[in-house]
């Protein structure tokens, strides 16, 4: 068999192969990839978004938009997040950590907040001491 | 990371909460799909056209089998793994289909360069997929990656769609235009089963994904109908499976139809809601299974009848060879003893021997005539033999149409004066000169005497009128006769070969049938055109001949 005649099969089959490797590496090894997920929230205490538990939206929950690093969130909560509180904040030291809060604003209606006026903005900082990470929380987060 | 809203499925990708049309779309269409492939191949192995036939039904496959896979299963690193997977499969489809074809049409392997351009092609997904580049991350609440899709690399495999789509659209109307008319058929056929394919499930994939990861769609629902597509390819190969054997597959298409029936109503079995349906279902599948069974019983017992017939024509074929050689060398010979009788007789009549005794020269001269009339019906029946055959040859020089119509009318007089018709020749003087270009010879024997002596032969009183004019630069050659005619059921086998009228042979015992099927070649052969005319039985009639007047040498 020539090498030329048969170039796709030996050059494709190799690199599929490693393909295969690489990403198998990356997602099942090192989970090297973020995720996004919905977090307790109190409204209380932060702007919640408002979900609906059913089709029909006649329970409602609140929820913030985090996400985080999935090497981190697995080291901290596990493959289940269910009941995990580190996975509701960005903690020190964490890679792509972010948390968002319902933004009047921006969001409108969806938004669920009895706290202060100054607090229902959605303003956004960083979280203290958290060189590099890009967390969006409200001031009260910390 | 597990998606922690949605239930573990069972036997990977079995789980409840699901669109109803998502087994229907993909099941089907990967069974269809595998089935087409694998048949296909087993039964053709070693041709290229068959594997690269099976690759993208493979592709396919899996393809459809880590859709369903990112559907159901709740672990965001399995399903990460599998997703980074989608755009090399769909850009493994689009390289493979226009490879597809390229052998389709070609009947062999592409070139070493063409085989570089499509891995260059593939090189950027091959070296992204994996990274971040391709996929950033996953949501676990919608346990999906649609947001995290890097829109450049969606892109890039999407445009590779659209570029098979276009490649394939270009180079088949490319080759539309020179191909003959049964390629021409294969070429709509199959460019029909391909584009549709790719046009579903490229655009209803790009949609449905798109929409889904900017919010418009709740989920990607509309690439299922995408898959529909692979169905109606593998309905286009199995076309041409059955009527072009394209594939050098035995004709056993019909079991591949009833199996894709099958699939197509037991596939509905995952997801009827009540028992009633299930029941109907599970009817409708039995009923089908009864019904297949014997619609492949009677196709193959056409088949065996059609393999039999097939082989009866190849046998006959090769008799007819045999027999046409045979006829060839018998012919040869004949035509020799007849020349040599012709030639002693010829002698004897006039008297090279000395006087013959008054009773016996008649009867030589009528041999002579008998021997060359003899000699012309053999001479006819090898001319005919070799102009089916191709082997005959024409010459190419300028000659006097007006000259040679005039000579060949004289040379018929004798006959005609026999007869007692009156045989006459003009020829309009506005159309001089009449000098074409041809083979003086055929058109004189074989053509213009031909059909002058057969004018003579079936007028049985009155005249034979010959004429030549040029009309739209054409010399137009007519014999008009009183004759006995010809009846429109004579007409269609006229020029056919050995065709003979109903009673011609009644007015004229040595026909051979072949005159006019030799005059007929010998006049298309010189890009002309040979016709007959009669109002019917007892009417007389008119043979036509034009030849293009701007063949001159």
């Amino acid at each position: 068999m020539h090498f030329r005649d048969h170039v796709l099969l030996y050059t494709l089959v190799p690199l599929i192969i490693l393909l295969a490797v690489a990403s198998g590496y990356r997602f099942m090894v090192r989970y090297d990839y973020n995720v996004m997920y919905e977090a307790a929230c109190d409204p209380t205490v932060q702007s919640c978004f408002i979900g609906c538990g059913n089709d029909e939206c006649t329970e409602t929950y609140y929820y913030a938009e985090v996400q985080k690093y999935a090497a981190d969130l697995y080291a901290q909560c596990g493959a289940d997040i269910t009941g995990c509180e580190a996975a509701a904040a960005c903690l020190p030291g964490e890679r792509d950590c972010s948390v968002t809060y319902c933004d009047l604003g921006r969001d409108g209606k969806s938004c669920e907040s009895i706290v202060g006026e100054f607090k229902s903005g959605g303003d956004s900082a960083q979280v203290p001491g958290e060189e590099g990470t890009t967390a969006t929380s409200t001031a009260a987060d910390e | 990371m597990i998606c922690y809203l949605f239930p573990e499925p069972t036997y990977l990708f079995f789980s409840s909460n699901l669109p109803g049309i998502l087994y229907y779309s993909h099941i089907p269409a990967t069974v269809v799909a595998l089935l087409t492939g694998l048949f296909v191949f087993w039964n053709g192995r070693k041709f290229l056209l068959n594997q690269l036939l099976l690759i993208i039904a493979v592709c396919f496959s899996l393809w459809t089998l880590s859709n369903l896979i990112a559907w159901t299963n709740i672990h965001s690193n399995f399903i990460l793994f599998i997703w980074s997977f989608f755009g090399l499969l769909s850009s493994l489809i689009s390289i493979f289909c226009i490879y597809f074809i390229y052998v389709f049409l070609d009947k062999k392997d592409i070139t070493f360069r063409l085989k570089t351009v499509f891995l260059a092609l593939l090189a950027p997904v091959l070296a992204l997929a994996p990274t971040s580049f391709s996929l950033r991350g996953f949501n676990i609440t919608r346990c999906d990656a649609f947001g995290f899709e890097v829109l450049p690399f969606e892109l890039y495999y999407t445009s590779l769609g659209v570029l098979a789509m276009v490649w394939i659209l270009v180079l088949l109307v490319y080759r539309y235009r020179r191909a003959a008319s049964e390629l021409k058929k294969q070429i709509v056929l199959m460019g029909i089963g391909i584009e549709f394919f790719l046009f579903s499930f490229f655009t209803m994939g790009f949609l449905g994904s798109y929409l889904t990861s900017i919010g418009i769609l709740p989920d990607s629902e509309l690439e299922m109908y995408g898959l529909f597509g692979m169905i109606v390819f593998m309905v286009y190969i199995g076309i041409f499976l059955v009527r072009f054997k394209t594939f050098n597959v035995g004709l056993i298409a019909s079991q591949a139809l009833v199996v894709a029936l099958m699939v197509l109503i037991g596939s509905q079995l995952t997801f009827v809601r009540s028992t009633t349906n299930f029941i109907l279902t599970l009817i409708a599948l039995v009923l089908t299974a009864a019904i297949g069974t014997i619609l492949i019983r009677s196709v193959k017992r056409e088949i065996a009848q059609r393999e039999l017939l097939e082989e009866l024509t190849q046998k006959l074929e090769e008799t007819n060879e045999r027999q046409e050689v045979l006829i060839h060398f018998i012919g040869h010979e004949v035509k020799g003893f007849l020349t040599k009788d012709a030639g002693a007789f010829a002698s004897l009549c006039d008297g090279d021997f000395g006087p013959l005794p008054d009773g016996l020269k008649p009867f030589v001269c009528n041999a002579l005539e008998q021997s060359r009339s003899g000699a012309r019906s053999v001479t006819d029946l090898l001319t005919a033999s070799n102009q089916k055959k191709g082997t005959i040859t024409y010459a190419k020089e300028p000659f006097d149409l007006k000259a040679l119509a005039a000579e060949i009318t004289e040379k018929a007089k004798s006959m005609a004066e026999e007869k007692k018709l009156a045989l006459t020749f003009s020829a309009d003087e506005a159309g001089e000169p009449y000098t074409m270009s041809g083979d003086k010879e055929k058109i004189g024997d074989h053509v213009l005497r031909n059909i002058i002596e057969n004018s003579i032969h079936y007028t049985l009183a009155g005249s034979v009128a010959v004429s030549l004019k040029k009309e739209d630069n054409k010399f137009v050659f007519t014999v008009k006769d009183t004759g006995i005619g010809i009846t429109e059921e004579d007409k269609k086998r006229l020029f056919t070969e050995g065709g003979h009228g109903k009673d011609s042979q009644k007015v004229n015992v040595h026909s051979t049938g072949y005159g006019l099927y030799i005059a007929k070649n010998i006049v298309v052969a010189h890009g002309g055109t040979i016709t007959a005319e009669s109002e019917g039985e007892g009417k007389g009639a008119t043979f036509t001949v034009e030849f293009p007047g701007q063949v001159v040498g």
